[in-house]
């Protein structure tokens, strides 16, 4: 494990794009790391726009150049730069100013040049053009405190996107535009976090994380959900997860780490634990001689390297 | 045409011939408005009522239009399917001709069989079980409507227009079945469509001084707090409690939903306005009636967390607190609407709040009460939709603004209650069960009503076939044993999986034609005599 960074000054939100490097938001701005996490340093927003002071929310367009497209949202809004952050521009929301929480890039966004940005107040903004111009998307969004979204990696088809709430998941089919209740039965507690089966557009699988009573999964695309008893949460909450392929999830409790495999959908067991305290943020990051690498934030402001089984 | 008709009473066999001829002349006119290939009627205005022609392709409008035939004898078959077709399209929207073509099916058939010596009377309720079980078989048959595309499928059986189905597809993929929809013309060709995010209503803001924006007269206010209530305010200092309410909240922005503001109010408001301590724009409650205003208040403060003080419960505007306003993240008006986004009400109380009128919705079989039951849901819902419809004459734009809205209301059903295979496929694969029923009936009055059932089943069919130019036997051939979801598709002249075709009809309004058809047949059939007065009022009902 490394300790990257100052202590009091948690992670909100951690990104690895493919070229390796690995983009921290955190309570003091948006930090880069182009070694595998070992070293940091700050992003400042150039002439044009300054960084949100703190950064809540940040993602990467795809594709492994090193001048990738990032945006990072907080308080106030959105930027977004083209090189790599070298230089910010400010996206233009509609007033009165958001506090952006969560942002997806199109996997096909090349093509389409679609974004998405979920916010505390204000529901879900969309923008069609790579963030030049944005409008609220919110039909049927009956919940408009947006905690988390995840995007179908088959979205260029599929156009599917989930939303979690405050009192529970919303599912867009239209590329956001239009959203659908896929609630959890007998659970409106706030749906945390959300990760998406890299073949989901196959097998339909996609993971909830709830504040209070642990996680959940659906194997159709977000009509069914069941609970997933492998993982004792208790009533702690889960805080992040992660799918890193079609059969392995990893889960942040509050106490501790994860790593759970199953040969099929129906059945998950625990293959690995890691004792870390209050995790907000993870990703998986491509580490040495082809070996997974996990990187994981939290409350007290340590980003930590783990390499997987 | 003669109004004076020669007193009498007809009896039968003449009084069913009599009004089998009228029937056939109002299905006649109908009919041939059915399919993907549409001839449609033109109508000339009445005396002093304008100018321009109507070009119809709606069975209702058509059957509306018509309300008196010069044969007296007639008239009166005419005037009763005029009355079914009418109230089907009241009540679904769509669907009015299958049903026309349906009926002519089964009573002339019906009549065969109660002239052989068929009882009437039980003959009716074995025809009404028959559509029950048509029912049953177009249920089973229904799958989901979802996603862009196969609505606009969907909308292009209703008419052949693509242009519109294909805008329609993209509206009813957003707004939903309950989405709140509203149609209007323009003078330019082709069609467009406008979203607008939040609670709509309309009622414009009270005085112009409200404006911040006067060039569009406009007003907009950001994190505002809303006071509701359907009290008169005449006192200024009944807006004080609200106004330091706001303040306490920590916005400084203030929507007041009010009965009435005297212009004293109107000054206060105006002065905190213009000093920067709060800004504010007031609107009336939306609706005229009590109720009305009531229900949009009790919807808008479920929308924004707020607590709405009634005039009839004796609250009072004295004892305002903070926990009465409802918050909104912006609030909006103009000359004619105002409205409301990011509403901060309980997510919780609003999806009960909607689970209730759904449920409401569906108890209810009033047309106006649905309506506006819809209404409610789709405020409720997020958003607003707008459809523009253009042409290139007021006779183009007047047809496609009616298609238009007639395709809206088979949407909002077909998203409701699944979509069957179109272009009368769906009754076609109804056919074994009926087979079925008849091999197991015991009763000849019951074996009668299946084998009027079997022939009326193919008679939408056929008269989309027809219309398209095909010769009618050669139509009726293509339809002995087809599989199940299988019809002619006119346009390519081949048999083919209409559903995969994307050739799709509501389940909601082919049910509905069903048993429609089938009831007011079955009681066509039990009429024994007809009255003819000298004077008979012209149908001008519905």
């Amino acid at each position: 494990m490394i300790d990257g960074l100052d202590s009091h000054d948690p992670v909100h939100a951690l990104i690895a794009v493919g070229d390796g490097t690995i983009y921290a938001g955190r309570r003091s701005g948006l930090y880069c790391s182009h070694d595998a996490a070992v070293s940091w340093r700050p992003l400042i927003g150039g002439s044009e726009a300054p960084l949100p002071a703190e950064v809540t929310a940040v993602a990467a367009a795809p594709g492994d150049t090193a001048q990738a497209t990032l945006f990072a949202g907080g308080q106030g809004g959105l930027v977004r730069s083209t090189d790599g952050g070298v230089q910010w521009r400010v996206c233009m929301l509609p007033p009165p100013p958001p506090l952006v929480t969560a942002i997806a890039v199109s996997p096909a966004y090349a093509a389409d040049r679609v974004v998405l940005a979920g916010t505390a107040e204000d529901g879900v903004f969309r923008s069609a053009d790579r963030g030049e111009r944005w409008a609220s998307w919110n039909f049927g969004l009956l919940d408009l405190r947006i905690l988390a979204l995840a995007l179908s990696p088959a979205f260029a088809v599929d156009e599917t996107v989930f939303a979690a709430t405050e009192t529970g998941i919303f599912r867009s089919t239209n590329g956001g535009r239009a959203w659908r209740e896929a609630m959890i039965p007998d659970c409106d507690e706030p749906v945390l976090c959300l990760a998406i089966s890299p073949d989901y557009a196959t097998d339909g699988l996609v993971y909830a994380a709830t504040e209070t009573t642990g996680l959940y999964r659906s194997a159709d695309g977000g009509m069914n959900w069941e609970h997933v008893t492998a993982v004792a949460a208790g009533a702690q909450p889960v805080n992040a997860i992660t799918c890193i392929s079609p059969a392995e999830i990893v889960v942040a409790l509050a106490d501790r780490l994860v790593l759970m495999q199953g040969a099929n959908a129906g059945y998950l067991r625990v293959v690995a634990q890691w004792p870390i305290d209050g995790i907000t943020a993870l990703t998986v990051a491509p580490g040495q001689a082809g070996h997974r690498m996990l990187v994981v934030g939290d409350t007290s402001g340590r980003i930590q390297r783990l390499m997987l089984p | 045409m003669s109004s004076r008709y020669r007193p009498s009473i007809l009896f039968q066999p003449a009084a069913h011939l009599h009004f089998q001829r009228g029937a056939r002349r109002m299905v006649a006119a109908l009919r041939p408005t059915l399919g993907p290939f549409p001839r449609r009627v033109l109508v000339m205005p009445e005396r002093g009522v304008g100018h321009a022609p109507e070009l119809l392709d709606s069975g209702g409008l058509i059957a509306r239009r018509m309300v008196q035939l010069a044969d007296a004898r007639a008239d009166p078959g005419a005037m009763y399917v005029r009355h079914m077709v009418w109230r089907l399209h009241e009540e679904v929207g769509d669907g009015t001709v299958t049903a026309a073509v349906l009926f002519e099916e089964l009573f002339d058939r019906g009549l065969r069989f109660v002239v052989a010596g068929c009882d009437p009377g039980r003959l009716r309720s074995q025809l009404v079980a028959g559509a029950e079980l048509v029912c049953a078989e177009l249920a089973r048959q229904a799958t989901p409507l979802a996603g862009r595309a196969q609505i606009a499928r969907a909308a292009e059986s209703v008419g052949a227009d693509t242009e519109l189905a294909t805008l329609l597809g993209e509206v009813f993929d957003i707004i939903g079945a309950d989405g709140q929809l509203d149609i209007r013309t323009y003078q330019r060709p082709g069609v467009s469509r406008e979203y607008v995010e939040g609670m709509v209503y309309e009622g414009g803001v009270l005085s112009r001084l409200m404006y911040t924006d006067a060039v569009r007269q406009r007003v907009e206010l950001e994190h505002a707090a809303l006071l509701l209530s359907d009290l008169a305010v005449d006192d200024p200092r009944d807006l004080v409690p609200a106004m330091e309410a706001a303040l306490a909240l920590g916005v400084r922005a203030l929507v007041v939903i009010v009965d009435h503001l005297s212009d004293a109010a109107l000054g206060l408001l105006d002065v905190n306005r213009r000093a920067g301590t709060l800004h504010t724009f007031a609107v009336r409650p939306p609706g005229l009636a009590p109720a009305e205003q009531v229900a949009a208040l009790d919807d808008i403060a479920i929308l924004t967390g707020g607590r709405p003080l009634y005039r009839t419960a004796g609250a009072s505007l004295r004892a305002v607190t903070a926990a009465d306003l409802g918050q909104a993240r912006r609030a909006w008006a103009d000359t004619a609407h105002f409205g409301l986004a990011g509403g901060k009400g309980d997510p919780r109380a609003l999806r009960a709040r909607i689970a209730m009128l759904r449920r409401a919705y569906a108890a209810t079989t009033d047309a106006a009460a649905q309506q506006r039951l819809q209404q409610r849901l789709g405020r409720l819902m997020g958003g607003m939709a707008t459809v523009l419809v253009g042409g290139a004459t007021e006779t183009e734009i007047a047809l496609r603004k009616g298609l238009a809205q007639r395709t809206a209301g088979t949407l909002r059903g077909a998203l409701r209650t699944g979509v069957l295979p179109g272009g009368g496929s769906a009754l076609l694969a109804c056919r074994p069960a009926m087979r079925a029923a008849r091999r197991s009936s015991r009763l000849r009055d019951e074996r009668a009503a299946c084998d009027i059932w079997l022939h009326a089943l193919e008679a939408p069919a056929r008269a989309i076939a027809v219309n398209a130019g095909y010769d009618p036997g050669a139509a009726t051939g293509r339809y002995a044993d087809l599989p199940p979801g299988h019809g002619l598709e006119v346009q390519s002249g081949r048999i083919l999986d209409m559903a995969r075709a994307g050739i799709l009809d509501s389940a909601a309004v082919m049910a509905a034609a069903v048993r429609t058809a089938a009831h007011a047949a079955a009681l066509a059939l039990t009429i024994n005599a007809q009255v003819y007065r000298a004077m008979p009022e012209t149908s001008i009902e519905p």
